[in-house]
Parts: C-alpha cells; sequence; structure tokens
C-alpha cells in the first residue's frame, strides 16, 4: 500500500520529475512580452489579478447583506486569500513599478452576485486553472496550479449543494 | 502565449513515466480497497462506494494506456494491500479518504510532467479525486495533492 507523503519540499522544489524538467524552465520569450517579465510570470500574474477580482466578488456579496450563505462563502473566501498569498509568493523581487498582467485592466470592481453567479465564476476559474497548467513551463507552478484548480473544482462543488 | 512544453530528454521522459507509474500504482490500490469497503459498508454508502470505484477503474485503465503509448511497462497491482481491521462505516469513510489522498498526491506528482497531455490528466484526476473526497462527506482541502491538503 502506498501511503508515503512526499514533503511539500520534494514536491515543490526536489521532485524527480521537476528535477528534471528543470533545465528546461525559465523564460522562452515573446515580441509581445516586456523582455524583463517570462510568459510564467505573466501568466502568473494574471492568475493572481484573476484571484484578486474573486475575493473582491465574495467580499461585495458579503458586504452587500443579501448572500444566501454567509459562513460558506467566508470560508471560500479565505481559500482564495490563502491561493493568493501563495501565488504571491512565486513572483520575482522586482525594484521597479510592478508589471500589470490584469486581462481586464481599468473594469469595475466586481459587483454582489447571487449563488448561481459565483458558482459561474469559480467554474470560470477552474477551467482558467487546467488550462494555465498545460501552458506554465515550470514544472512546481504546474503542480501549484493544478491543486489550486482541484480547490476551485471543490467551490463549485459546494456552492452547488448549498441550500439558500 | 508560452508555447507547449515538451518532453525532450531521455531524463525527462523517465521521471514522466514514473510518475505515471506511481499514479497507476496508486489507482491499483483504490481500485482494491473500494472493493473492499464497499462489500462491508452500509447501504447508504455502497453505491457511492462502487460509483467511486469505477472512477478509479477508469483512471486506471486511462493510465495503463498512457504508459503502453510510451512503451513502458505498466505495473500491475500487488498481491496483498494493508487494509483496515475496523470495518465499521466511519472506519471505512476514512479508509477510502485516505485512499483518495493518495491518489491526490501522486497526480500532484504527475502534474509537474513536461508534457501537456499528461499535465491535463493530472489535473482533472486531480479534481475528481477533490470532489471524491466531498462526496464522502470529507472537508476540502486548501491545497489538495499536498501532504495533508495545505502548503
Amino acid at each position: 500500500m502506498r501511503h508515503q507523503a512526499p514533503s511539500r519540499r520534494t514536491v515543490l522544489a526536489g521532485g524527480a520529475l521537476a528535477a528534471a524538467v528543470f533545465g528546461v524552465s525559465g523564460c522562452r520569450g515573446s515580441d509581445w512580452y516586456p523582455s524583463e517579465v517570462t510568459p510564467d510570470e505573466y501568466l502568473l500574474r494574471s492568475a493572481i489579478a484573476e484571484k484578486e477580482r474573486l475575493v473582491a466578488r465574495y467580499t461585495a456579496t458579503l458586504d452587500s447583506g443579501t448572500a444566501e450563505d454567509p459562513a460558506l462563502y467566508e470560508e471560500l473566501r479565505g481559500h482564495h486569500e490563502r491561493h493568493l498569498a501563495v501565488l504571491r509568493e512565486r513572483l520575482p523581487e522586482r525594484d521597479g513599478a510592478e508589471p500589470q498582467a490584469s486581462a481586464s485592466p481599468g473594469a469595475p470592481p466586481p459587483a454582489a452576485v447571487d449563488r448561481a453567479g459565483l458558482r459561474v465564476a469559480e467554474e470560470a476559474a477552474a477551467a482558467n486553472r487546467l488550462r494555465q497548467l498545460g501552458e506554465v513551463t515550470d514544472p512546481a507552478l504546474a503542480q501549484l496550479l493544478a491543486s489550486v484548480g482541484a480547490c476551485e473544482a471543490g467551490h463549485v462543488h459546494l456552492l452547488s449543494e448549498a441550500q439558500p | 502565449m508560452t508555447g507547449t512544453p515538451d518532453p525532450t530528454t531521455t531524463e525527462e521522459a523517465d521521471a514522466a513515466t514514473a510518475a505515471l507509474r506511481d499514479a497507476l500504482l496508486a489507482e491499483h490500490a483504490a481500485v482494491h480497497g473500494y472493493g473492499f469497503a464497499a462489500a462491508r459498508i452500509g447501504a447508504e454508502l455502497r453505491d457511492l462506494c462502487l460509483s467511486h470505484l469505477e472512477e478509479h477503474r477508469a483512471w486506471r485503465d486511462t493510465l495503463h494506456d498512457a504508459l503502453v503509448a510510451r512503451e513502458a511497462v505498466p505495473p500491475g497491482g500487488e498481491d496483498a494491500y494493508q487494509l483496515p481491521a475496523d470495518t465499521a462505516g466511519e472506519a471505512l469513510r476514512d479508509f477510502a479518504a485516505g485512499l483518495e489522498e493518495t491518489t491526490a498526491q501522486a497526480y500532484l506528482e504527475l502534474a509537474a510532467a513536461p508534457d501537456s497531455g499528461l499535465r491535463d490528466l493530472a489535473g482533472r484526476a486531480l479534481r475528481e479525486t477533490t470532489l471524491r473526497v466531498l462526496a464522502l462527506g470529507g472537508r476540502l482541502s486548501v491545497f489538495p495533492g499536498f501532504p495533508g491538503g495545505e502548503l
């Protein structure tokens, strides 16, 4: 029976698979990226911007006073905040201005929505994570995106079951 | 945008194959374990266990085929598995959740594969195992697949 759990260090940094592909990770370059931003960083910033909007949507819904299940929404928002913190940890440190990677810069802040609206947002997030998983070159970031996407799929399940 | 990462070295391919084999071994254990649990658990959870058993069988076959496609030898199931002595409902539920955690960790390892097809497989399988934990009445982990569901 295989119940040996890999350590966080093993999974994130020292896994055989991650080590094997480490040599091909990194910047592949692209004419339409700022030269100092790798495609992985651009994708990471997009995921962070998307997560920030999800947190803002939950906050708007909770603040509206119309949330059908405030306890559940607070729990799910907390998950997103945890994801955000780990995603931000992976950003490279910069001295100057941070590159903008929002998919919709200048968009108005998310408005309060009902349970079905939150579920749609979570479904979109989980689908994006699956797409991003196949696009990044960094294997450890791929693992993180796979895990975050699985949690978001769990959110969809919980929102589908929640009773108003 | 970033292009599709391809396994270009033997070392990468070997690592991906090893991760596939680990995932298949986890699925063999899950199929065996759910068969054990379904035969002993109460009627209210038997259908759920049988449903999960079928899903694990499907992933087992998918992984088997993926290994054959890579001209690798798929590992068979083991002769014996560690099974719970306590077959009360709650103990069997915990046992099933443990099977899901083991497969989740194997798929997380596979998600590091340089092959985008294998990553997609791993991502979808990790989602499914997370949803099965919820169906069993377990809590949603913040980081499914990582040890303890945490980082």
